[in-house]
């Protein structure tokens, strides 16, 4: 009995450890991603759909302002602008035309765009209420497993992981029903303030 | 309105017409006394490709755009719709005539209709021929296809940029829903 106790005393102090040890691999994290208040890169995100054989892949280019929001500019196959905030998702179309999207699906996006954007700055300590993380140091630098609390999430994500040294450099979603989406992101550039095209583009009239 | 909305929108506006159509599985009603029923694809052929699609209806001012990606091969098909962001948004399976829905419940009674649709532009001429049966009609020149009825207006019309319709661009009018559609093949 008395070793049992022992153990699990040991246990207990080892996850203690392990825990203190995450955050603060996840707070160095954090301070090495999120220090500029503009980031810019090129991104490509491939598709890997269950079951069906050609992937889905785009490629753009991507804005993230530390204070506004996230702008993805996708040049191909198409042309097409998102601007995803903490109010929603704006679709504009090559023509600057300006569609806002309500209802579930905008909710769903939103909340989607939050998390992407929390991924995005490497800022996880506020997913901690959604998500298990795991971080992990690497030979490249370091990622994070985030894997769902709820059963409600897990029924659709599996899990994601996000690596990167001073900056994401690469987002894995993997969904539950098995479909797969890789985000990478290359010639990332910090900068202080947006340009003026991009504080048009992140302008919201309404 | 958002896609969903939109699709929402004409699969009421379909089901009105098409609510006393006869239904077996794998048959769907696209409009009154019209129906198409499923065809596997000729032996040895295959499709795996992804599709820009927009949708457009003359009382709406805005285009809706999604992704299609399409997977067929023998008696069975999937379409995955996405938005042009990469969001999944539906996945429609069609095994041996049993179809599967797997999105939004309010874009059910048209995602239904897609698979027949995506064959009655994409498939071997015979076999459409074969799906409508002796409801209709299928006129083909090199480019594009036509769905009669008798002597009425055309059910479907549609243009296409190459003789082989699952490649360039199609220009469509699916006339019981009053909507355009445009299929624009995305190439790697």
């Amino acid at each position: 009995m008395k070793r049992r106790t022992f153990l699990l005393a040991g246990l207990l102090a080892l996850l203690s450890a392990s825990a203190h040890a995450d955050d603060a691999l996840l707070k160095e994290i954090a301070a090495r991603v999120a220090d500029s208040p503009v980031l810019r890169a090129e991104f490509s995100q491939t598709k890997t759909l269950a079951a069906m054989r050609k992937p889905f892949r785009i490629a753009g280019h991507f804005t993230y302002a530390r204070d506004t929001g996230v702008l993805w500019q996708v040049a191909s196959p198409y042309t097409v602008t998102y601007l995803i905030d903490a109010r929603g998702t704006v679709e504009i179309g090559p023509d600057g035309q300006r569609k806002t999207r309500a209802g579930r699906e905008a909710a769903g996006a939103a909340q989607a765009g939050q998390i992407m954007q929390a991924l995005l700055s490497a800022d996880l300590a506020p997913l901690q209420s959604s998500f298990v993380l795991d971080p992990v140091r690497d030979a490249a630098g370091w990622h994070v497993t985030l894997t769902p609390h709820s059963a409600e999430i897990a029924r659709h994500l599996e899990r994601i992981t996000v690596a990167g040294n001073t900056a994401v450099e690469r987002v894995d979603i993997f969904e539950a029903g098995g479909d797969h989406t890789e985000i990478r992101f290359t010639a990332i550039q910090r900068d202080t303030w947006l340009t003026e095209a991009e504080t048009a583009l992140f302008a919201r009239p309404d | 309105m958002n896609a969903i909305q939109h699709l929402a929108l004409v699969a009421s506006l379909a089901l009105a017409g098409c609510a006393n159509a006869p239904h077996e599985a794998g048959c769907t009603a696209l409009a009154p006394s019209l129906r198409y029923c499923l065809q596997a694809l000729p032996a040895g052929q295959s499709l795996a490709i992804n599709q820009l699609v927009e949708f457009t209806r003359p009382d709406r001012p805005d285009s809706e755009r999604l992704v299609f990606a399409i997977d067929a091969s023998d008696a069975r098909m999937q379409i995955v719709a996405l938005t042009p962001l990469g969001q999944k948004v539906f996945r429609i399976t069609a095994d041996h005539g049993t179809l599967h829905w797997d999105g939004p419940p309010a874009a059910e009674a048209l995602g239904l209709r897609l698979p027949a649709l995506i064959q009655l532009m994409l498939w071997p001429v015979d076999a459409v021929r074969e799906g409508l049966g002796r409801d209709a009609d299928l006129s083909v020149t090199a480019q594009g296809r036509a769905v009669r009825q008798g002597e009425q207006p055309p059910v479907l019309t549609t243009r296409q940029s190459n003789t082989d319709p699952t490649r360039g661009r199609i220009d469509a009018v699916f006339a019981p829903m009053d909507t355009r559609i445009r299929v624009t093949r995305l190439e790697e």
